[in-house]
This record gives structure tokens, sequence and C-alpha cells, in this order.
């Protein structure tokens, strides 16, 4: 197909999405909001090949490929001509993107061994849209491999389909209300530690039986994101109710888990269409049994996670976006306030994040091949630790990515694992010289 | 295959201690062996320097652009023209220029530095020139006086960048520069005031340094002597 012809399909600029647009204003030479998803298959990745899948990719994906550019006010994303390189893998993922190395492209596609990786930059997508991304690619560089074509699926685009508008659209303000949720929150009990090696986001992966997980969670009858969340939540109860600070113990502890809206509306978009909920535990108030903690993570979630509140939540932001003033306020002025914003609440609302995208069904043919996945959530603005969980061929990856050089947190949610009956097999990206 | 004795985990194939606790593992039925592929390459992204230097930038020229504006339209609503306001925005612009630039701009070359400092300090002199007529002292004496300066200060800047030159030399040629602006200083002095070019108090501080640059280059090259001076002066 002929640039012109692409051209036609795809719009020359898009505005950003009412979730994507604090990211450009965060943004900085230090940090970023990246996170990174990756196909592990059973075989060395041939890099030539996974460039042309990427070349196809792109064409029927072609938001993925838009830099981000500065308006008088707001940021927007452009249509541009040119494809990144495949890029070999680092031992630290997640770094904020560079000129050098990235051009002015939004995302690197990146290869070790048999792991091809895609780190993106959260204003182009989330974790539901950039997950189709990989996994359109993925398939593509199977059928140039190999052969046969992977049927579609709701994540496996077919690359003979032309792109859709309704799947770059920005779903927020099609699905927003009038009434809104205050946005202001308790303050959560903030993690901290000895800062890592700079520049380096630690990577601690534990893997577990995806049935024998489940089986666990059925027999305290919940979720397995339930499970993992609660589990997560006693570690850093635990943490919180061993600080020295009483100040910051009283403050509760509270894990961020993001939703898929795509779950509560008939959105095709593969941009960012996600909320998310910060699901408190007041460790001041009182003991709590692992029980305890299950029982409040299922019914708070299940109270919070109904369509009315969630759509609350979000029309908040979209009604924030439409005021007139935001609007006409110059872009500087603009992101200016936004930093300050983020700098002053933006992390403070909770501990750490929890994003879990469950199990990944994969079409046959890809299923046979594909050995692994790995969800690593880039460090956080101030807070240091993220976990990112994804389900695969019957294998779940708990990967907490972190700033500090502490590993409390994912010792003690790994150790309950194991306590919990679990065979837990951990690794890490630690470099194991001499 | 290992396990942490104190988290109970099994450590990957990478792993040579744990990375939860520390613990190492100690199998003695299988020494840990470093695997063929580790899970993650060696190499360390790096991330770019910063620019993040661009809002302050843009912050700071907002900041002076508000009493610059409000300057120039109280000069001109109160007396129907611009008759001092020019001076002070003109100073703000110089300011930015001289503290700014250096904090918050980030030039490839300490050259480009001398060059704004110049230029803006010579257009803020042109305008003062011009407000009070007197572009005639501007072009005979300042602009002369500015390019000899920005020549001599960026030849010491070239002298004292080269690195690899031993310190004496440079210092040596720091010396010889400065002898060569004050020569030339005399001679454009002398000119401005429209007598006859005689190098007369020049001379008497330019040969000074010359020496002095004369024995840095010997001491320099004696590698007795600067043995001798090292081991009198050493602290
Ligand atoms: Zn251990």
């Amino acid at each position: 197909m002929s640039t012109r012809q692409r051209r036609l399909r795809a719009p020359e600029w898009l505005q950003l999405d009412n979730a994507g647009k604090i990211y450009p204003a965060t943004r900085s030479q230090d940090w970023m909001a990246i996170y990174r998803l990756s196909v592990t298959l059973d075989e060395p990745v041939d890099r030539a090949l996974l460039g042309r899948a990427l070349q196809s990719t792109l064409k029927r994906l072609p938001t993925f490929g838009y830099r981000l550019r500065r308006g008088l006010f707001w940021f927007y994303l452009e249509q541009q001509s040119t494809q990144p390189q495949i890029q070999d893998d680092a031992a630290n993922p997640c770094m904020p993107l560079s000129r050098g190395r990235d051009g002015h492209h939004m995302f690197r596609v990146r290869v070790h061994d048999a792991r091809i990786a895609v780190e993106i930059f959260h204003v182009l997508a989330d974790a539901t849209g950039t997950m189709t991304f990989l996994l359109t690619l993925t398939a593509e560089y199977l059928r140039l491999r190999y052969g046969p074509r992977i049927p579609a699926t709701a994540l496996v685009l077919d690359l003979r389909d032309k792109p859709d508008p309704s799947e770059w659209e920005d779903s927020f303000p099609k699905y927003a209300r009038q009434a809104a949720r205050p946005r202001s929150e308790e303050a959560a009990y903030p993690l901290r530690g000895t800062p890592a090696e700079r520049d380096y986001l630690q990577v601690v992966t534990g893997m577990v039986d995806t049935a024998a997980l489940a089986q666990r969670a059925r027999g305290y009858g919940v979720s397995v994101n339930t499970y993992l969340a609660a589990h997560i939540l006693q570690a850093l109860v635990d943490i919180a109710r061993q600080d020295k600070s009483p100040r910051r113990a009283r403050k509760p502890v509270k894990l961020s888990m993001p939703v898929n809206l795509r779950r509560y509306y008939p959105s095709r978009t593969l941009r960012n269409f996600s909320s998310y909920i910060n699901m408190p535990i007041y460790q001041s108030y009182g003991e709590y049994t692992f029980e305890d903690i299950l029982h409040q993570v299922k019914h708070y979630m299940g109270y919070e996670t109904g369509e009315q509140l969630i759509n609350a939540r979000f029309s908040g932001n979209v009604h924030a976006e439409q005021s007139r003033l935001l609007r006409l306020a110059p872009l500087f002025l603009k992101s200016l306030v936004l930093r300050l914003m983020y700098a002053l609440t933006g992390e403070r609302y909770f501990t750490s994040v929890m994003s879990n995208l469950g199990l990944i069904n994969l079409p046959d043919g890809m299923a046979r091949r594909v050995k692994r996945m790995d969800f690593i959530i880039g460090g956080g603005r101030s807070n240091p630790v993220s976990i990112g969980c994804v389900s695969v061929n019957g294998h779940t990856f708990i990967n907490f990515s972190k700033t500090i050089r502490e590993a409390t947190l994912e010792q003690r949610v790994f150790s309950a694992l194991v306590r919990d009956g679990l065979h837990v097999v951990v690794e890490s990206n630690r470099r194991m010289t001499g | 295959m290992s396990y942490c004795v104190h988290c109970g985990v099994e450590l990957a194939v990478s792993e040579r201690d744990c990375p939860l606790c520390g613990t190492e593992v100690v199998n003695p039925r299988c020494a840990w062996e470093r695997p063929e592929q580790l899970p993650y390459p060696e190499t360390v992204d790096v991330k770019d320097a910063h620019i993040d230097r661009r809002y302050a930038r843009q912050l700071v020229a907002m900041v002076m652009a508000v009493p610059a504006l409000i300057v120039l339209l109280v000069d001109w609503v109160d007396g129907g023209g611009l008759r001092w306001s020019p001076y002070v925005v003109g100073a703000l612009v110089l300011i930015y220029c001289w503290v700014v630039v250096p904090l918050l701009f980030k030039l490839s070359r300490p050259y480009a530095y001398v060059a704004v400092d110049f230029i803006s300090l010579g257009a803020y002199l042109l305008l003062i020139a011009a407000m009070t007529g007197g572009l005639n002292w501007f072009v005979q004496l300042v602009l002369p006086l500015l390019a000899l300066c920005g020549a001599a200060l960026s030849g010491a800047i070239l002298a004292l960048r080269r690195l690899e030159w031993p310190l004496l030399d440079r210092m040596a040629l720091c010396c010889a520069i400065l002898g060569i602006f004050l020569l030339l200083l005399e001679v454009l002095i002398s000119l401005y005031a429209g007598v006859p070019v005689r190098l007369a108090w020049s001379i008497y501080a330019t040969i000074p340094l010359d020496v002095i640059a004369l024995m840095m280059l010997f001491v320099e090259r004696n590698k007795r002597m600067k043995q001798e001076i090292r081991k009198r002066l050493f602290l």
C-alpha cells in the first residue's frame, strides 16, 4: 500500500485522548510514564523479519507510529513516515525514550534472544492497546517466519483489514456523563527505600502455575486478581506497621489497580481507555488477618467497579479537560499546572500499583510458539515499586519493577504465595558478573 | 534446581543468590554456573542529557516579559512615546542574555556564550547611543573595543581549553594574549582621542607579561628546574 493511501486511511494528526493528556506534561528527560510488554518465543528472533513484520503492523495500526508535537494549546500526535529500528534489549528496561536512539517514536521494539519486547510511552495507548499491537506484530512475525497465517482474534488483528477510525477514537468523552465524583482522596502510605543504582529499573519476576493460583484463589472464594491484590496489600500493611515514622504509618496503604473500561463499553479503541481504583487498607485502625484483607478487597472492588462509580470517576477528568479556562490556557502554562498537580497529588493517592492483564488467550498456532509473556511497569515518579501481571499458556508472570534496593515487598509477597502452597520460580535482571 | 532456604522460592537458573533476600544458594549437588543466556543482556540503556531546561527558560522569559510590558505601557501612556522604557527593557534583555543563557541554555561551545554576551552588550550600547544621538562614539570606540575584548576572551578560552597542553604553556599563551590585548587597547584609545599612535603604558605592561610567558615556557621545558620548584613550593 502506498503512503498516500495510508495517509487517507489514518488521520494526519490526532488530539491526545483524555487520559493521555497528563503524560507529556509530566514527562522529562529523567522520567516518563513507560511500560513494557514482551512475548518470549520458542526460538531466537530473526530481526530482519521482525523489522518487516513491524512495517506491516504499523500500516494496520498506524497511530502507534505517530510522534508527539506541541501545539499552542495542547500536545498532539502527528503522523510520521519513519519506522523505528529493531533495537537490542537492555539490562534496564523502561528507560525514557531518547532522541538519539528512538528518534521521534513513542515506542521501541527490542529483541533479546527469543523475546520481543515493546516499550511504550503511555501517551499512545494503554496496556490493552499495546497488547494488541504486540500480539499483531508477533503473529505477523510468526507468519513471515513459519508460513501459516495466525487466525485473527480480539487481540490479534488481521493485517489485511483496513485500519478503522474506531480504533483511534478517544472513548472517554464518548461515554462520559454529566455527573462526576470528587477526585480528592486521602494520601496513601508512601513506600520508601534506599535508591537503587541510578537509571536502573530493577525487575524481579515470580512465575507461578496459573491453574494452581486459580485453585488457591477459588479456595478463598475470590478471583486471582483479588487474591494477588490481597497478598500485596498484606505485605504493604506489614511494612507500614513496622515504619518508624508514626506520621507515615498512620496513612492507609493503597494499591492502585487499573480497570479496563472496554469491559464496560463497546469501545474498540486501541488508545488509552482505562481508569483505576485505589484500594485502601487502614492498617492503623487495627489488626488485619489475611482473610480480613481478602474480604475487604473483594467487596470494596466489587462496589467500586460498578459501572456508575467507574463512569463518574472518569467523567470528572473529561469535564476538567473540557473546561473553557483550561482549554484557552497556552500549552506551557497548562503543562506547568499539570506538572505541579501531578507532583502534588499524582502518586500520593496510592502506595503501589498492580496491573493485572489477566489470562491472554492466544490463537492456535501462536500459543504453541509463545513460552512466556511479561508486563513491566516503568518506575513511578515517586512511588518506588510497581507490579505487572500477565498469564499465558498456563503460567502467571508477576513482575515487580522498582527503583529501590530493598526487596521487602516482593519477598513478603512471594514467600506468602509459597506458604500458601504455591510453587514460585524467581528471576531478576541483576547483572551476574563474575 | 535450587531453592532459597529463607524464602522458599525456586531460583531461576540465572540467579546465583536469592533476588528477594540475598541469601546465597549453596547447593552441594549443583554449583551455580552462569547460564549461556541470561534473561536480560548486560548492556545498560543510558538516559539522554537534560533538556528539561526548556520549561525553566519559558518561565523566566515570561516572568521577565511582564515587567518589560508594564514599563513600556506606562512610558507610552504617560508621555505618549518611548522615552526611558527602552533602557529598562534593554537591561532586562541584557540580564536574560548574561544570566539566563549561561544557566539555562546548553550551548555546544563556550565561544557561543561569549558571542551572546558581547553581541547583547553591543546591542544595548547601540540602543543607548541611538537614543542619545551618540552613534559616532559607538562606532569609533565601543564597537572596536567590544570586538577586541571578545577576541581576547575567546583566545584565552581557546588557550585554557587545550587540556592536552601543559598547564604552563597555556598560562604563557594567556599572558601573551593579554599583552597583545593591552597593546591594541592603547592603539584604539589613541585613535579615538585623535592623537598620533605612540605606544607608551601598554609597552610597560606587555614586556613583563611577555617575560613571564617566556619564563613559563622555559620552566615547562626544563625538567630539573620544574622539579626544583615543585620541591620548594609543595604544600
Ligand atoms: Zn530468599
